[in-house]
C-alpha cells in the first residue's frame, strides 16, 4: 500500500537529493511533503498527518531531537514513523533519538539500497 | 605513551588522503559517478601562495577539530572544484557546469552556496569517520563555516587563517565523472599539532573517570552510613538477619556495603531496575534482566511481604482481626490485601492488536502506550497474548541499535512476523472479582506473569501483572520503602 512521506531538512539541496534517491528505491510513495524547520514540519503534520518523516538531525531553531519528542505528542502522529538522516553516526546520539522516539536512522552518505532497507519494514 | 607533535603531523597528513578518498567513494555512492583524488606534493604555504594557487574564486570549509587534532582547519577546493561538485549534486546539465566552471562568478557560486554546504557536510562527515577510526585520541570534527568567494584580502575575518602565519598545505588533485581535475586541499595551521595527547591505553576516558570518582565517593558515603548506622542501633539482630528481618531499610543500600566500587555500582544498577519494576508497570524483557542480575538478598522486601501475607490469616472485611502476639505480629494491613479483588488493581487501558498485525506494528503500539502485554484478538474477543519478551525473543537481536552496523534485510524482515506465530494460547484469565491470592496462585501455578480479567460475557475488561499486585502489596504495607528512580526502557529497535 502506498505510503506518504514528509523530509525535514533546513536544506533545499538535500531535500531534494532525498527525494531523489527515495524514488531511485523504489518504494510505493503516493504523497511527499517538504518541510524547511521543525515549526513548518509540525504545521504540515497538524493538518495532514504522514506514514513516514525522514528528519535531520542538526537544524537551526529547533533541532531533530526536539522535532521527534514534539511529533509524539501530537495525537495524529502517533503513528508516524520516524527516521533520522544524518552525518552524525555516533551510537550514543543514535541510542538518545531511538529512545526519545525515532523509529530509525540513516547515515549520509545513503543510496536508494539503504533506503530500501530501513523504510521496507514500515511499507506494509 | 605521549605522542609527538610530530606523529600527529604524520599521521594527520596520512589520514587527509583517506579522508579524501573516503569522501569520493561518499559522493561515488550516493550520486553514481565515479570520482577520484590524488595527493599532490606537501608543503609549507603561506595565504600569498595559496591566492596563487587557488586565484579569486573558492569554497573553503573551516572545521573545528577536538581531540589529537585542537584548533579549525580549512578543506578548499578551486572555482573548477566547487562549480563541479556544486552541480553535480543538484544535476545541473554538463554543459552548465563546464560553463560555470570556466565563467563562473561569486554570485553564482553563492546560489550554490547550499548544495557547497551539504557537500561540506559530508566531506567532514567524511572525514571524521576516518580519523575516528584511525587517529588515536581523535575527537571530533565539526564543520563550523562555508565560505564561497574571495577570502585572500581579509583571510582571518573570512576563514580565519591569520595572514602572515605558515601552513601545512596538503593538496589533491580530484575528479568527477568526466569532467576535467581541479584542485583541491587542506589547510592546517601549524597550532593544530600542539595539542600532544597520551594514547588510549594510559589516559581515561574524562567522563569515565568522573563517573568512577562519583561511584566512589557515594561507595564511601554509603560505607559511612552503614556504620553509623550500625553504631547506633546496636541492638539490631546479627547482620544476616538483620537484612531479612529489617524489610524498611533500604535493600540496596545493605546489598552494597562493604563491596568494592565497581561491584557496588552493578549493585546499584540492578537495583534501580529492580525499584522501576516495582514501582511502574515495565516490559517483561526487564523483569528477565532482572532475574537474572538480582540476587536474594535484593528480592527481599517483597518477598517478605509475600511470606507475610501467606502467615496471615485471611481477614475479610467485617472481620474481627487477631490481636497482635509476640509469636504472630500483625503483618502490617496486610489483611487488607486479601480483601483485593482483580477489579481493584487491574489496568483497565489494555493494548489490543490483531492476529495478523505485524511484530513491528505490534511492538510500536506497546512502546507507545508504555505496556508490557498486548492483547491478541478481533472484535474484543481474545485470542492470545503477547509479551514484550515474546517479542524480543522473535525479532533479530541485530535490530538493536547497539548491532545497527551489522543489521542486513533478513533482520528486519523478523519484524514482519504476525502477532498470531508468537502469542501465548491458550489464554488463561481471570473475573472481575477474583481475590488477589487466587490470582497469585494462579499465576504461580500457570508460570504466568499477567492474566486478562474477562468478564461473564467474555469481554475483556482489564489485565493484572505481576506489578500491579505489587503495588497492591506495596500501598498495603507501609513497612515498606522503595530507593532508586526509575529508568527509561531501552529501545528494542
Amino acid at each position: 500500500m502506498a505510503k506518504s512521506l514528509m523530509i525535514v531538512d533546513d536544506s533545499a539541496t538535500m531535500r531534494k537529493i532525498i527525494m531523489r534517491t527515495v524514488r531511485m528505491s523504489g518504494l510505493d510513495i503516493d504523497r511527499t511533503e517538504e518541510a524547511g524547520n521543525g515549526i513548518e514540519a509540525l504545521e504540515k503534520l497538524d493538518a495532514a498527518p504522514v506514514d513516514i518523516m525522514l528528519c535531520d538531525i542538526n537544524m537551526p531553531e529547533m533541532s531533530g531531537v526536539e522535532l521527534v519528542k514534539k511529533v509524539r505528542e501530537l495525537p495524529s502522529s502517533v503513528d508516524t514513523k520516524i527516521i533520522m538522516v544524518s552525518t552524525e553516526s555516533s551510537q550514543e546520539l543514535i541510542d538518545d533519538v531511538i529512545a526519545d522516539g525515532a523509529n530509525g536512522y540513516i547515515t549520509k552518505p545513503f543510496t536508494p539500497e539503504k533506503f530500501q532497507e530501513k523504510l521496507s519494514p514500515f511499507m506494509n | 605513551m605521549a605522542t609527538s607533535q610530530t606523529e600527529v603531523k604524520s599521521q594527520a597528513i596520512e589520514l587527509s588522503t583517506e579522508a579524501f578518498e573516503a569522501f569520493c567513494d561518499d559522493i561515488s555512492g550516493m550520486f553514481g559517478v565515479d570520482m577520484e583524488c590524488s595527493r599532490q606534493k606537501v608543503c609549507a604555504e603561506t595565504i600569498e601562495g595559496l591566492k596563487k594557487r587557488f586565484r579569486k574564486l573558492v569554497a573553503v570549509n573551516s572545521v573545528k577539530a577536538e581531540g589529537a587534532l585542537g584548533g579549525t582547519f580549512q578543506l578548499v577546493f578551486d572555482q573548477e572544484g566547487l562549480f563541479t561538485l556544486a552541480g553535480v549534486i543538484v544535476m545541473l546539465p554538463e554543459k552548465r557546469i563546464l560553463e560555470n566552471r570556466k565563467r563562473g562568478s561569486a554570485k553564482e557560486g553563492e546560489d550554490m552556496s547550499d548544495a557547497l554546504a551539504e557537500a561540506g557536510n559530508m566531506l567532514v562527515g567524511s572525514w571524521d569517520r576516518v580519523f575516528r577510526e584511525r587517529l588515536d585520541g581523535h575527537g571530533h570534527f565539526v564543520q563550523t563555516s562555508t565560505f564561497i568567494g574571495n577570502p585572500w584580502d581579509k583571510p582571518e575575518e573570512k576563514i580565519g587563517l591569520a595572514g602572515d602565519e605558515e601552513f601545512v598545505f596538503v593538496p589533491y588533485e580530484m575528479t568527477i565523472a568526466s569532467y576535467p581535475a581541479f584542485n583541491c586541499g587542506v589547510i592546517f595551521p601549524k597550532t593544530i599539532f600542539d595539542g600532544t595527547f597520551e594514547s588510549e591505553s594510559e589516559q581515561a576516558d574524562p567522563a569515565e573517570e568522573e563517573a568512577q570518582e562519583k561511584t566512589e565517593e557515594k561507595a564511601q558515603e554509603q560505607r559511612v552510613t552503614a556504620e553509623k548506622t550500625d553504631s547506633e542501633e546496636p541492638n539490631t539482630a546479627p547482620k544476616g538477619d538483620s537484612e531479612k528481618t529489617k524489610p524498611q531499610e533500604p535493600a540496596v543500600e545493605k546489598a552494597s556495603i562493604e563491596k568494592p566500587a565497581a561491584e557496588e555500582n552493578n549493585a546499584e544498577a540492578a537495583a534501580k531496575t529492580k525499584s522501576k519494576d516495582i514501582d511502574t508497570d515495565v516490559s517483561d524483557s526487564a523483569v528477565e534482566e532482572k532475574e537474572v542480575t538480582t540476587d536474594g538478598s535484593k528480592e527481599q522486601p517483597v518477598s517478605e511481604t509475600i511470606r507475610k501475607i501467606a502467615r496471615s490469616p485471611a481477614v475479610l472485611p467485617g472481620e474481627p482481626v487477631c490481636p497482635a502476639t509476640a509469636e504472630n505480629p500483625a503483618p502490617g494491613n496486610t489483611s487488607v490485601s486479601l480483601a483485593i479483588c482483580a477489579k481493584d488493581i487491574m489496568q483497565k487501558d489494555v493494548v489490543w492488536a490483531g492476529p495478523d498485525d505485524s511484530v513491528q506494528q505490534a511492538l510500536t503500539k506497546m512502546q507507545q502506550a508504555d505496556a508490557g502485554f498486548m492483547m491478541i484478538g478481533r472484535d474484543e474477543v481474545l485470542e492470545g497474548v503477547v509479551s514484550k519478551s515474546d517479542i524480543t525473543a522473535a525479532v533479530s537481536i541485530y535490530l538493536r541499535p547497539v548491532f545497527a552496523k551489522w543489521r542486513r534485510p533478513l533482520d528486519d524482515a523478523t519484524l514482519q512476523i504476525k502477532a498470531k506465530w508468537i502469542m501465548s494460547r491458550p489464554v488463561h484469565s481471570i473475573k472481575p472479582d477474583t481475590l488477589l491470592v487466587a490470582i497469585m496462585e494462579n499465576m504461580c501455578q500457570l508460570g504466568r506473569r499477567a492474566l486478562p480479567v474477562v468478564d461473564q460475557h467474555g469481554k475483556v475488561q482489564g489485565l493484572v501483572t505481576v506489578f500491579d499486585i505489587f503495588k497492591a502489596l506495596l500501598n498495603s504495607d507501609e513497612d515498606i520503602s522503595i530507593v532508586g528512580k526509575t529508568l527509561q526502557a531501552p529501545a528494542l529497535v
